[in-house]
């Protein structure tokens, strides 16, 4: 397999064909786009800067068996117009700033994950260091629910991080439990059970209870929910984080999607998306440890949506 | 920049929301998480104002549902008021307003917390911003770098500038409708933010009636001396719309009622809010005509959550309020029953208010006054107004303004000419000295180093080599003895008052002279106004500053003083015939003082001591102005965290005697605070500080102090118990492994 990068800094492309090597593929480097054209022979992902999207884009829709990996230093909002229509880009990776390579281990997952004969799940222990510690709670109950948030907290303030991000991450947790428990169950006929009413007290039967998960390896904290339902849609994912970006008249139309997306968004380096249709959804964020909150906010963010 | 909040500890909450209300403001304050279980619409609807602030300092969590119920409503709210104003947005509240385009619809921000952080020390900090006084820094999006509180190392701004103020700097600049700010400083006690409120004060005079409504903070502008002018008869003073108290507006306030207490015939006080109700209702605050006639106190209904306050009549409700039992009262939202919210702290004042007994023509004035319509329309006078709010400015025309001014000047003038007319029917001015024809004197002529023959006054001139020479006359008194007394006393003081701006110590400029100094301007200022030396406000005049002197001289004498002679270099006395029979002496004595002198009272006065992690200095003599009490002692400028803190002292405190040992000045202090500390910590015992705390009786202050053991050596076979703990997984601590999840706690 074949994996060709577009990276106008030699030394950052050299360390992503590094990466992509090292994932299991045949990796090149080409340093500007005009050298992209006559350099696809073989290749299977295609992989540039946000900043070279449209070629990208046009490459990946005259190629539709191609899949493309895109990174960034800069706010998602420009490439999420060309994920939301585009199937075969569903990956791209923040970086500090152009001097520097994404971050090594989530470039090597996405690629390794894009490989066609990788049928495995990403394990929750794959996103982490080994030695890592946490905890997780099958949430059977909206009060569970709250005291999970409260505790995710308490375990932020263990770690030692500031008060702001263990509140961040308790609206993290919150977030993706409320369309873990409310949004995802659906009945028989495929309609959603409980999203009517999102105040009400919920006591949910063992088959629709979300699998939480929290941990951190002293550098990364990771924060997984998981349903059986796998109702989550590409379009909810960059579609509604385009729609919560633009800081717009807040837009109810679409159920308010988009500002449950930005919370997360605001919230983590990273997202990731796994969702086999009907079966499950996996929904992962990473934190970084390392960075304090002003780095944090100007760092571009990552988001990776996999469906099988 | 200023009123830091420190961030300590979490303590989880859903959200519980504060409503207070002051006619047409109503303020909602919102502690903890917006999230499914806030109802936007059924809150807005309970809202019916023009003005609605929201204080949003406590909100730390929105989740993306409780963006959706919040921005519900704002929507429903902005139709039933005017404006609505975010106070004290929270780094929560200000991501949301860069995220969400209609987060508060058309509402602005006043203020808001900008968080720091100091990597050395893990401590984080929230700085409060107002876009009225900060707006430099907003629009630059350049918050200044700021020294961390523990470490003094620097703290920086923990958050993209860019993002952060993008919101904020946007939208325009505007200050406070005076009407919001005294809900805010008052009724919400927003110690936190600056929301300073320039006092304005309305009068109205009928009759021998004189009404004054205070509304804003009573701090240092409070122009106390100017408004005690000609202040006479029955004055009663409305507080319902006091802001905050600041000490040194307390220490003028006191002043106030000091200099309009001699000619006043009562005071009445109504709408007395907590804050004066705790602070300023003691019998030295009042002043011995003083009465409280009604209250402004906090009720909170349980039913419908809304905190208004509530007027409480003293004497309508004596025999529950001497128990410092509140009454009930109906909800001005609701109607159903509600309770005082003030705290037992300031309940606890309610005993000790005289029972009010007001004549009846008094109460059919304030029963007059309070059926007219606001004051604001058709005020007589205001005293002390600051700029005018930009969002006042909006609302009225210049042509309304200056009406406005010529209006109230004609009938402040009016209304003052009147009073006079009434009161001083023969106009009499003349002053009369009272004394008949010299008769005798200590020379056959004034001596030439008599340069001034003003009666009862005190002056200096510079000396040799840096020295003065202070002179001191006294009044016609009626012996020789009294005479001398008042003529060393004030050329003592005329020393003392000359040798203040000698000192050139931040700490004496910081401490020292604000306890003074306006007080003892304010002394002189009435007794030189007083044109009838025949009336009895001259006489209670006259007998203040005298006692001032008195004090401050004896002071000098006691302390530093003590390097200068007892008896003066000079004295010359004239004896003088009395109209009302005898004589009258009157006194001239110099004290000259040499430049050394000089440099050593100098030196004595700047003089700090060190101990305990406190700093003091020794008491200068001028604060016998204010507390004639007083003449030895330390202040406390600069305290530490030590067991002084602890026990509740700060700076500004004058400590009088430790152990009952008299603290003479700051040496003294250091020392025997020393010498105590150390045999308490030997035997085990009482610290106990004779403290004046302010302008009330000293204050006992004591602490235990437990016996230091002797320490004991480990044995080499000791380990320190920290250092061997095995290993720690610190989710264990929080009980994050107990098994009472469903699935695995070992996450896959």
């Amino acid at each position: 397999m074949r994996a060709l990068v577009l990276e106008r800094n030699k030394k950052v492309s050299r360390r992503l064909v590094r990466y992509f090597t090292s994932a299991g593929y045949e990796a090149e480097a080409v340093h500007t786009p005009e050298h992209v054209m006559g350099n696809l022979d073989g290749v299977s992902v295609l992989a540039a800067d946000a900043f070279d999207v449209d070629l990208v884009v046009e490459i990946l829709t005259n190629k539709p068996a191609m899949r493309g990996i895109l990174w960034t230093a800069e706010p998602l909002k420009r490439a999420l117009r060309y994920m939301n229509d585009l199937p075969q880009l569903s990956n791209i990776c923040g970086r500090k700033d152009f001097e520097s390579a994404p971050r090594a281990w989530e470039i090597v997952m996405v690629a390794r994950r894009l490989l066609p004969t990788n049928e495995s799940r990403v394990k929750f222990s794959d996103f982490l260091h080994w030695g890592y510690t946490g905890f997780q709670e099958q949430v059977a109950s909206t009060e569970q629910r709250d005291a999970i948030v409260a505790k995710v907290q308490e375990f932020v303030g263990h770690l030692g991080l500031p008060k702001r991000v263990g509140e961040s991450l308790g609206e993290l947790a919150h977030e993706l439990l409320m369309n873990a428990m409310f949004d995802a169950p659906i009945d028989a006929d495929g309609k959603p059970k409980y999203a009517r009413d999102r105040k009400a007290t919920l006591v949910l039967p063992p088959s629709e209870q979300p699998l939480f998960r929290v941990a951190a390896d002293g550098s990364r904290l990771a924060i997984q929910v998981i349903d059986s339902f796998g109702q989550l849609r590409r379009h909810h994912v960059f579609g509604g984080l385009a729609r919560g970006l633009e800081r717009g008249e807040m837009d109810t139309s679409h159920g308010g999607a988009g500002l449950g997306m930005v919370v997360c968004h605001n919230a983590t380096v990273a997202m990731f998306y796994d969702v086999v249709p009907n079966q499950h959804t996996e929904v992962t964020g990473i934190f970084d440890m390392d960075l304090n909150v002003r780095e944090f906010r100007i760092r571009a963010k990552s988001l990776h949506y996999f469906q099988a | 920049m200023d009123a830091a909040r420190h961030s300590a500890g979490s303590t989880l909450q859903k959200l519980t929301i504060d409503k207070f209300t002051d006619r047409d403001v109503v303020c909602l304050k919102l502690d903890g998480w917006i999230d499914e279980d806030f109802d936007g619409k059924k809150l807005a609807h309970t809202i019916r104002a023009r003005n609605l602030i929201l204080h949003l300092s406590g909100v730390r969590r929105i989740s993306s549902f409780g963006i959706r119920e919040w921005v519900d409503f704002i929507a429903a709210a902005s139709k039933s008021v005017e404006d609505i104003i975010l106070v004290e947005c929270s780094p929560k509240i200000v991501d949301q307003l860069n995220m969400v385009g209609n987060f508060i619809g058309r509402g602005r921000v006043f203020s808001f917390y900008v968080p720091y952080r100091c990597d050395y020390c893990d401590r984080e900090d929230e700085i409060l911003m107002q876009v009225d006084r900060d707006w430099a820094a907003i629009t630059s999006m350049t918050p200044p770098e700021r020294p961390c509180p523990n470490c003094g190392d620097t703290q920086y701004f923990d958050e993209d500038a860019i993002t952060y103020f993008s919101y904020i700097a946007s939208q325009p600049r505007f200050a406070l409708e005076p009407a919001v700010t005294a809900l805010l400083s008052s009724k919400l006690n927003g110690a936190q933010a600056d929301i300073a409120q320039r006092l304005r004060v309305d009068k109205i005079i009928e009759d021998r009636f004189t009404y004054l409504k205070l509304s804003g903070d009573l701090d240092d502008g409070f122009p106390h001396i100017k408004l005690a002018e000609g202040l006479e008869g029955a004055i009663i003073i409305d507080l319902t719309d006091l802001g905050r108290i600041e000490p040194a507006g307390a220490a003028q306030w006191r002043t106030f009622i000091q200099l309009i207490t001699p000619a006043a015939e009562i005071i009445v006080f109504l709408g007395v809010p907590p804050i004066f109700l705790e602070k300023l209702t003691s019998r030295d605050d009042i002043g011995p005509l003083g009465q409280v006639e009604t209250l402004a106190l906090p009720y909170a209904c349980t039913k419908c959550a809304t905190t208004a306050p509530h007027i409480v009549s003293v004497g309508g409700h004596y025999d529950l309020l001497k128990f410092a039992t509140p009454p009930e009262m109906k909800c001005v939202e609701c109607k159903s029953s509600c309770h005082c919210s003030a705290p037992d702290s300031v309940l606890s004042y309610l005993p000790g208010l005289p029972k009010p007994n007001l004549p009846q023509p008094v109460r059919k004035f304030i029963k007059s006054i309070k059926g007219r319509k606001p004051i604001q329309q058709r005020s007589a006078v205001t005293a002390a107004t600051g700029e005018l709010p930009v969002a006042a400015m909006r609302r009225r025309s210049w042509v309304m303004v200056v009406a406005a001014a010529i209006f109230a000047a004609v009938l402040t003038a009016g209304g003052l000419l009147g009073y006079r007319y009434l009161h001083n029917p023969g106009g009499r001015t003349a002053s009369s000295t009272g004394v008949g024809k010299l008769v005798e004197a200590s020379a056959p002529a004034r001596p030439a180093w008599i340069a001034s023959s003003a009666i009862f006054s005190g002056h200096c001139n510079s000396g040799a080599k840096l020295g003065m020479n202070c002179v001191g006359v006294s009044s016609h008194a009626v012996s020789e003895a009294d005479a001398q007394e008042e003529a060393q006393a004030a050329a003592l003081e005329a020393m003392v008052h000359a040798l203040g701006p000698r000192i050139d110590h931040p700490d004496w400029s910081r401490y020292m002279a604000p306890m003074f100094t306006d007080i003892r301007q304010a002394k002189m200022s009435l007794l030189s106004e007083q044109n009838d030396r025949q009336s009895i406000h001259y006489d209670r005049a006259f007998g203040t500053v005298r006692e001032g002197r008195k004090a401050v001289a004896n002071t000098l004498r006691k302390g530093g003083g003590r390097v200068i002679s007892t008896t003066p270099t000079a004295q010359y006395w004239e004896r003088y015939e009395s109209p009302y029979g005898g004589h009258r002496y009157l006194v001239f004595v110099e004290y000259q003082v040499t430049g050394d002198i000089i440099d050593k009272l100098i030196e004595t006065y700047s003089r700090s001591a060190r101990a305990a992690a406190t700093k003091a200095m020794t008491i200068f003599p001028g604060i016998g102005w204010r507390y004639p009490d007083i003449d030895r002692g330390a202040v406390i400028t600069s305290i530490g965290d030590g067991i002084l803190k602890s026990m509740g002292l700060t700076e500004g405190y004058i400590v009088l005697s430790i152990q009952d040992r008299t603290v003479k000045d700051a040496p003294s202090f250091a020392r025997i605070l020393k010498q105590e500390l150390k045999q308490l910590r030997r035997d085990g015992g009482d610290l106990h500080l004779e403290v004046k705390t302010g302008d009330n009786l000293p204050t006992e202050f004591h602490h235990p102090i437990s016996r230091v053991k002797s320490a004991v050596q480990p044995s080499s076979t000791q380990h320190n118990k920290s250092t061997v703990r095995g290993p720690v997984n610190t989710w264990d601590r929080v009980g994050g492994n107990s098994s009472d999840g469903k699935a695995s706690n070992t996450p896959k």
